[in-house]
């Protein structure tokens, strides 16, 4: 019986269908389904088999967003169930992620933001145009394993090294990573400003995520 | 989306000079029988030359007369339909190189029968490989039958439309008993034919006697027949390219009231391969500018005759998997397409069809399917316009998570299936391999993993005893 509904919404994620996600996480709860295993089995296996397709080159980037999209409109049901049973979802890490100060590109940074999530990631997306303060407060507010900074415009790039640097002077350093993307970055770049990692694209910036953890 | 190169009144006057030529210098046809039918006919006839010039009139009947749409099949039952004025184009491969570029090894050697097995069968698991052409004439077979053996190889190693060459009636023959096999029957084959059969004339306005029996024999069985007329500007054509295409046409129309004669459910797609010659080399160019506007005009005039045609293309002369070949190629490719070609031969060749390359053919691949991407061109109604979309989503500007960018995406973009288009360092850092190195990765997946058809035993057999008793006669 449960088995059916999880089923049921892990094919609606698979379909990058939003509405009904959400609707059959509503269901779920309302069976009284277990919110953790319903996150595991419903969710996660599913955003799994999205993140395998996609490093196959079997389906592509507009889906990989649309999938984690979809889960996220599950797990919005599913995270206040969770807080009502003072219970944690198992995740990878957190990471913090945000496109710098005066840069209000975004596509880069929603990609990794769905792969890192498709990946077993917590993301907390900070959007576009994030001040060097807000990075900062939220460092401090959200405790991240790793923050991810973006930055497509050449005049951003300082931003980055601006936060690195911030970091340090508040001593949050060795208590996060950082990992630089954007297309005007390089790995001379985050060597020179002292990130921790550098995603040359999005598979890569998972690939740094996984490792930085690991050596945590 | 098309390529206008020649005009209307153009085509019409390559039109008049074909006729006019045909009227007055007419073909040489080596078959007495033949020759007869077209004097019945209203040719002027001399038996003693050999000669039948052709007057307009019957030209002009022949033309409204003859298919207007061809249609191919494959081993699965799937139709390709060849017609003018179609948005659908379709690759395919070219014959018949007697080398080949081992990639592993760097050498240039003989190509043998498990190449062609080989590059039949990657070409049969590639998607914008629409019809097969026998790549490769294998050295290691008794050259007199090398053509059954292309037949055999052909067939047992893909699914889809095998076109292949006749040299004499036997050749013929043979290719049609053997694909009757595969089908179950020389009807069937009739009904859906999964081969067709290429004859080649010889430029200027000849038929060689062998060639003229197999073009006979295939005509009077109801086989799609490819009428190739590939005249060498410069050379046995004027170098001017009017002159060069009306000569093309015009031995090309004569094949048509040939073939209209002998029967009327004649199944024929003219194919050009009209070509160059440098002048410095005096070897053929393929791979050049002319070849690419001789062919997009070639089709322009079949167009303007509503009739289907075949054309060489996505052609080199480079002897390398290298820029010049990837330049030339696409340029060859993409213009006679825009012209209107219906299918384009020329994928897994290289160094002006005589070398054949694996991971050239997987290269290719990718150039016929921007090719065909190009041709759909922009297709503009109000669900591709979008304008409630775009006044809904305003200066925010986010289409990345729309369902319109999902529902669309796919019909919309073409992706490539070994072209790079990683930003910089991740393909720095994944090796900086090159797109050779990346093909010959993909023809080594395709050849582990892709089956050939499914041939009985039974069918197999009977197959080879045809190339067996073919080799019998010409040991005789």
């Amino acid at each position: 019986m449960n088995g059916e509904v999880l089923d049921e919404l892990k094919e609606a994620i698979l379909s990058f269908d939003s509405e009904k996600a959400s609707e059959i996480a509503k269901k779920a709860v309302s069976q009284g389904i277990d919110p953790l295993k319903a996150i595991e089995e419903g969710v996660s296996r599913a955003l799994n088999e999205i993140g395998t397709k996609y490093e196959k080159g079997e389906i592509f980037l507009i889906e990989l967003m649309m999938a984690a999209e979809a889960s996220k409109s599950a797990l919005k049901i599913f995270e206040p169930e969770l807080r009502k049973q003072r219970k944690e979802k198992k995740t990878l890490g957190k990471v913090l992620i945000g496109t710098v100060e005066g840069d209000i590109h975004e596509i880069g940074k929603n990609i990794v933001a769905a792969l890192l999530a498709v990946n077993g990631f917590d993301v907390i997306d900070l959007g576009v145009d994030v001040s060097v303060d807000t990075f900062i407060s939220k460092v401090k507010e959200t405790k991240p394993d790793i923050i991810g900074l973006s930055a497509l415009l050449t005049t951003t790039l300082p931003i980055q090294k601006k936060i690195i640097d911030k970091l340090r002077e508040e001593g949050l350093q060795d208590k996060v990573k950082v990992i630089i993307g954007g297309a005007p970055t390089s790995p001379e770049w985050a060597e020179e400003i002292g990130a921790d990692g550098y995603g040359a694209d999005a598979k890569e910036a998972v690939k740094i995520a996984k490792k930085l953890i690991r050596a945590t | 989306m098309l390529l206008n190169i020649l005009s209307k009144n153009e085509i019409y006057n390559v039109h008049l000079s074909c006729l006019e030529i045909l009227e007055f210098v007419g073909v040489k046809v080596p078959s007495v029988k033949m020759l007869k039918m077209l004097s019945d006919a209203g040719a002027e006839v001399d038996l003693k030359e050999q000669i039948a010039k052709i007057p307009s009139y019957l030209v002009e009947e022949m033309i409204k007369k003859v298919p207007h749409k061809v249609a191919l099949y494959d081993r699965e039952g799937m139709k390709i339909d060849v017609k003018p004025k179609s948005k659908e184009v379709f690759f395919g491969t070219v014959g018949f190189a007697t080398r080949i570029l081992d990639f592993e090894k760097g050498e240039y050697r003989s190509l043998r029968s498990e190449d062609l097995a080989r590059l039949t069968l990657l070409a049969d698991a590639l998607e914008n490989m629409d019809v097969y052409m026998t790549t490769g004439s294998p050295s290691d077979v008794p050259l007199e039958i090398v053509d059954r053996y292309m037949w055999l190889i052909s067939l047992m190693n893909t699914r889809k439309h095998v076109v292949n060459e006749a040299n004499h009636r036997e050749g013929a023959l043979d290719a049609i008993k053997m694909a009757s096999e595969i089908v179950g029957g020389f009807e069937e084959l009739k009904e859906k034919p999964i081969i067709s059969i290429l004859i080649s004339i010889t430029s200027p306005f000849r038929y060689d006697k062998p060639t003229f029996e197999a073009f006979l024999e295939a005509v009077k069985a109801d086989i799609p027949v490819y009428v190739n007329s590939g005249p060498l500007a410069g050379a046995n054509s004027p170098v001017t390219l009017a002159g060069t295409l009306t000569l093309n046409v015009t031995e090309l129309l004569s094949s048509i009231v040939i073939s209209r004669l002998i029967n009327k459910r004649s199944r024929i797609l003219p194919a050009s391969w009209a070509r160059t010659m440098d002048m410095r080399e005096g070897s053929a160019v393929l791979g050049g500018p002319e070849f690419a506007l001789l062919h997009a005009a070639f089709a322009q005039v079949m167009d303007y005759y509503n009739i289907p045609c075949v054309a060489g293309g996505i052609l080199s002369d480079a002897k390398a998997l290298d820029v010049q070949v990837g330049s030339e190629k696409t340029l060859t490719a993409l213009i006679p397409v825009l012209g209107g070609v219906n299918i384009v031969h020329g994928m897994g060749l290289i160094a002006s069809e005589n070398l054949a390359s694996l991971e050239q053919l997987v290269i290719d691949n990718e150039i016929a399917g921007m090719a065909k991407r190009i041709r759909k061109g922009i297709d503009v109604n109000e669900e591709t316009l979008a304008t409630d979309l775009i006044r809904k989503t305003g200066l925010t500007g986010g289409f990345f998570k729309e369902k319109h960018t999902l529902m669309h995406f796919k019909s919309q973009l073409w992706f490539p299936k070994v072209f790079d288009r990683r930003i910089l360092d991740a393909w720095l850092s994944e090796g900086a391999v090159t797109i050779d190195q990346k093909a010959h990765k993909e023809v080594e997946k395709i050849i582990s993993t892709h089956k050939p058809p499914e041939i009985s035993k039974e069918t197999e057999e009977k197959l080879m005893e045809i190339v067996k008793e073919a080799e019998g006669r010409s040991v005789k």
